[in-house]
């Protein structure tokens, strides 16, 4: 190495003043710290529900009163925890599948046929999306109560599905429509081009190329069913889903249980994510070789 | 808001194509219709009947001296009552609404900008974190919120030392409640923001850096208007549930001064006799939520809502 | 195959038209394409190329007139019916797919039993062989492209359409994949339908060379035809450089047209103008045209003009000339003198041709 790259030793380098160089820095990693602190404050609650699964309290769950793991031990202990909770999941699993096949259904009309009625299409799928979710739980107590009651359907588990299904459907047919909308049409083309059938190019070719946006759609749509709790409050008459226990206990003082199983869905939900991730970056790596 | 929709779209997808110009393809149309149906009844079932018979009752009119009975009736006062009785209910709805989804947008900004253009190979684990907590239900965080929040706790403590809390309190008041709305909706602002940051292009946004030198004047005119669809869909995912919304008033705030969504929310399930009422008030929050919808969209969006 | 279509013969489009809404992409062409030949589609960017072939693949419908491959009609029919397979301007390989499977994707759909051996000779011919494992999106444009083109050939159609399948290559692969492809093409006796934008290629590999233009075609026929005795104008400036200029015919000397260009009286072959009276747009190769210092004695055809700029090519020498009309015409000489004449800008030259090289053509384009 010659001479051409050094820095002059005789002139002192720049160095600006200590404050000078902190404020450097602050505005050099501006947006990753304020994101640390915005991510510290998504948690804060989550944590505050974590320590108070071990407090080990009386009547509420208020005040720190020493340590146990006597909730985690049975968190079924409290009467309808459990039971709600199997009942938000049977809500969102069932909710999830039919709102994401009808939703998909429809994202593929929307994006590749042209045909009458479809601004208005656009609207009926717009509009509960911009509905507030008090509207359309009122607006379904008052057709549950006045009309489906006569023909032997009740408030309930049944009237809690329909309405998962009608308020997720949207979000399912937005997440799908993008993702169709951004696929390059010759892709398809090619597929019938090599003699694929319309039925083959779907199987073959466009379905495993919007699973990704379905299965985002699918995640979208559990989330939003089993976090529902305004529109569950009005539609779900006796039946109990877990966030709807959780706000009629707190009138009383939420149990610990109710922390675990709340804190257990978090983790699981974590886990279940950052395994899918895992796998499909082991996946990819593997033709890299 | 399909900006909402891209975030679950995987970075750079190859089968995904950035300015795919569909040419729709003229295939019959019964099909579509057929693909539409299943969907279209159930909206039209589960939406658009339950509307058209909400509207009913928030035309009835009470039998006298039979409270809980009503009879079918072209009564408008119902919703006079909605406008005048409810109007400060109103006016305290859009206002916390309007300011949580501003302090949102103000604390969502920097985080789906970091995760967008800093965050790297932890782009993916910041997005869990961003969703993860919906997990631990909506109604166990805002509970935690109103311990947090309490006279004993520790954010209440500090201020009361600092002498910053004027009233002495945070609990059981609008601040406390502002600040629930805020915390609850920060996801559905954060991701369709993130989306729109992602999709663009990071040249461009170096670009702006070398024609202005300076970061705010960067971000204002280049960065800032790239995420505008993002930032459209993230207010309106944010203020729409923010102004129906009565589970944070009811966990963090004061007793008096309700929102409107408290309103409806009494009066169908614990007044006897409110549903007209309610209902009229549930039509009025809607039709102004969408029109002010519309009038956003109109000034600031783009032609494709959804 | 339900529907499949195993036509044989040449391809013929009639009439063939293409119209979206209101504007009309492809007007009319007419063309019949041997059977086993390489045929080259030029054009300029949007002339309706990549329309004309999508109409032949099925993937878009003729507004009007018929699309044949042999005796068999395959207008209405679908894609997947027809033995013509697409190389994409975009590739358009299936992202989920492994190379493999993308090229073993046509022959899977039609049940072939060799699906396997003729999966890997395909890839073999495009020496992607040790690529085959891998997703596309973990191969460089050109690679690509070599799949896209594996993947179309594999399945030995009647007539295959490139796109454009070589635009992405450099240069060195560019001419390795034309010589591969010519002898494919040669080998398996399949009909080629190339467009390109590269001219040399379309030269020195087709049969047969259309040029295309706002949706129709204006001349077609062997690619030295073309370039020796262009048709029209518009044929004349895309294909190679032409110097030109706009006379009017004033009569006849024999075998020859007279016209008056540039105040110059020049003579072209009657058999090589299109026009034969009133207005003539005469043009020269810049090959075809010698530079002199002197005027040289008793040819004819003959300008004088200022030199305005010289540029040494290494086997040739150009010029830049400009005419007394204001035009600028370009020369082309071979450095085969000793002494190469040396002029620089300013000096004054004489331009001549054989005038059994010149050509005229209509003044306004069809
Ligand atoms: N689906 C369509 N709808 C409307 N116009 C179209 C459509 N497809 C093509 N066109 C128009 O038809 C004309 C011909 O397009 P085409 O793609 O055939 O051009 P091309 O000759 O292949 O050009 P290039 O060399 O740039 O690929 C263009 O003006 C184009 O804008
Ligand atoms: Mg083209």
């Amino acid at each position: 190495m010659t001479t051409t790259d050094q820095t002059p030793v005789a002139s002192p380098a720049y160095r600006p003043s200590g404050a000078k160089r902190v404020q450097l820095w602050l505005a050099n990693h501006f947006a990753i710290l304020s994101a640390i602190l915005v991510l510290l404050y998504l948690f804060l609650p989550v944590a505050y529900t974590f320590a108070f699964s071990f407090n080990d309290h009386g009547k509420t769950n208020i005040v720190w009163q020493g340590f146990t793991w006597k909730h985690w031990q049975d968190p079924c202990r409290v009467a309808g925890a459990c039971e709600s909770l199997v009942t938000s999941l049977q809500v969102g699993a069932i909710s999830t599948v039919v709102a994401t096949v009808l939703g998909t259904l429809m994202a593929l009309a929307m994006v590749r046929y042209r045909f009458r009625g479809k601004a208005a299409s656009n609207v009926l799928i717009f509009v509960p999306m911009a509905t507030p979710e008090i509207v359309m739980g009122a607006a379904l107590l008052t057709i549950f109560v006045q009309g489906f009651a006569n023909v032997g359907i009740s408030l309930g588990f049944t009237t809690i599905v329909f309405a998962h299904i009608m308020f997720c459907l949207s979000f399912v047919v937005v997440t799908v429509k993008a993702r169709i909308q951004s696929l390059d049409p010759r892709i398809e083309e090619a597929a019938q081009d090599l003699y694929a059938s319309p039925a083959q190019t779907f199987w073959k070719v466009t379905f495993p190329l919007i699973l990704p946006g379905i299965l985002g759609a699918a995640m979208l749509a559990f989330s939003l069913s089993f976090d529902d709790f305004i529109i569950t409050n009005f539609v779900s008459g006796n039946e109990s889903t877990f966030p709807k226990f959780v706000y009629v206990a707190s009138r009383r003082g939420i149990p610990a249980e109710a922390n675990v199983i709340g804190f257990s869905m978090f983790v699981l939900a974590v886990l279940l994510v950052v395994g899918a991730q895992v796998v499909s970056s082991l996946r990819a790596s593997r033709y890299k070789e | 808001m399909s900006s909402l929709a891209q975030v679950s779209q995987v970075a750079g997808d190859p089968a995904v194509h950035p300015t795919a110009p569909a040419p729709e393809t003229e295939k019959r149309s019964w099909t579509a219709y057929l693909l539409l149906l299943p969907g279209v009844l159930w909206l039209g079932v589960f939406f658009i009947l339950p509307l058209v018979q909400l509207a009913a009752v928030s035309l009835q009119s009470r039998f006298p001296g039979f409270p809980g009975y009503y009879y079918r009736d072209l009564n408008f006062e119902n919703y006079l009552s909605a406008l005048t009785d409810y109007a400060p209910h109103f006016a305290r709805s859009f206002l916390y609404a309007g300011l949580a989804t501003f302090l949102a947008f103000v604390v969502a900004y920097p985080l789906a900008y970091a995760m967008a253009f800093k965050a790297g190979r932890w782009r993916n684990l910041m997005m869990i974190c961003v969703v993860a907590p919906f997990f631990t239900s909506f109604i166990l965080r805002t509970f935690a919120w109103s311990q947090i929040l309490a006279d004993e706790g520790p954010v209440a403590a500090v201020l009361n030392f600092l002498h910053l809390l004027p009233g002495g309190h945070i609990i059981n008041t609008p601040v406390a409640v502002v600040a629930g709305l805020t915390y609850n909706f920060l996801p559905f602002m954060v991701l369709p923001i993130y989306a729109s940051l992602e999709r663009a292009d990071p040249r461009v946004i170096e670009a702006g850096g070398d024609l202005y030198a300076n970061g705010f004047t960067t971000f204002r005119t280049v960065t800032l208007p790239m995420s505008m669809p993002g930032v459209l869909a993230g207010t309106l995912l944010t203020f729409i549930p923010a102004a129906g919304d009565f589970v944070n008033m009811e966990l963090l705030g004061p007793q008096r001064g309700k929102m409107v969504g408290n309103v409806i929310n009494d009066q169908f399930l614990a007044v006897p006799g409110g549903y007209p009422v309610a209902a009229a008030l549930s039509f009025t929050l809607m039709a102004a939520i969408l029109a002010m919808v519309f009038l956003y969209v109109r000034r600031f969006g783009t032609d494709e809502l959804v | 195959m339900a529907g499949f279509k195993e036509a044989r013969g040449d391809l013929q489009l009639e009439s063939v038209t293409k119209t979206f809404g209101d504007f009309t992409a492809v007007d009319g062409i007419d063309l019949t394409v041997p059977r086993g030949s390489f045929f080259a589609l030029l054009g300029p960017s949007g002339c309706g190329k990549t329309t004309t072939l999508r109409m032949v693949a099925g993937l878009e419908q003729p507004t009007a007139g018929r699309v044949m491959i042999g005796d068999t009609d395959l207008t209405g029919s679908r894609p997947y019916e027809r033995p013509v397979n697409t190389v994409f301007q975009s590739y358009a390989l299936f992202p989920h797919l492994t190379i493999r499977d993308n090229v073993a994707f046509g022959p899977k759909r039609r049940k072939d039993k060799d699906a396997s051996t003729r999966t890997d000779d395909a890839l073999e011919l495009v020496q992607m062989t040790q690529f085959a494992g891998r997703k596309p999106h973990q191969l460089s444009g050109g690679q690509q492209q070599r799949v896209a083109l594996a993947r179309a050939l594999v399945n030995h159609p009647e007539v295959l359409l490139l796109d454009e399948p070589l635009g992405a290559l450099d240069l060195k692969l560019r001419r390795e994949m034309q010589v591969e492809l010519k002898r494919i093409q040669t080998e398996v006796g399949l009909t080629f339908i190339h467009v390109t934008h590269d001219q040399e290629e379309a030269m020195t590999m087709a049969d047969t060379v259309a040029v295309m233009n706002k949706g129709h075609i204006e001349q077609l026929g062997p690619p030295a035809h073309l370039y020796d005795l262009p048709r029209t104008r518009f044929v004349a400036n895309f294909l190679g450089q032409a110097n030109t200029g706009v006379g009017a015919i004033e009569g006849t000397d024999g075998e020859h047209l007279v016209a008056d260009v540039f105040g110059t009286k020049v003579k072209i072959s009657r058999a090589r103008s299109q026009v034969h009276d009133g207005e003539v747009l005469f043009g020269v190769r810049p090959e075809k045209v010698t530079v002199s210092r002197q005027q040289p004695q008793g040819v004819g055809n003959d300008v004088k003009g200022v030199v305005r700029d010289v540029s040494f090519l290494g086997v040739a020498t150009s010029y830049l000339v400009d005419m007394p009309s204001g035009a600028t015409w370009s020369c082309y000489e071979q450095n085969l003198d000793v002494e190469p004449i040396d002029l620089r800008p300013g000096d004054e030259v004489w331009l001549t041709w054989n005038p059994g090289h010149a050509f005229g053509v209509p003044v306004e384009e069809a």
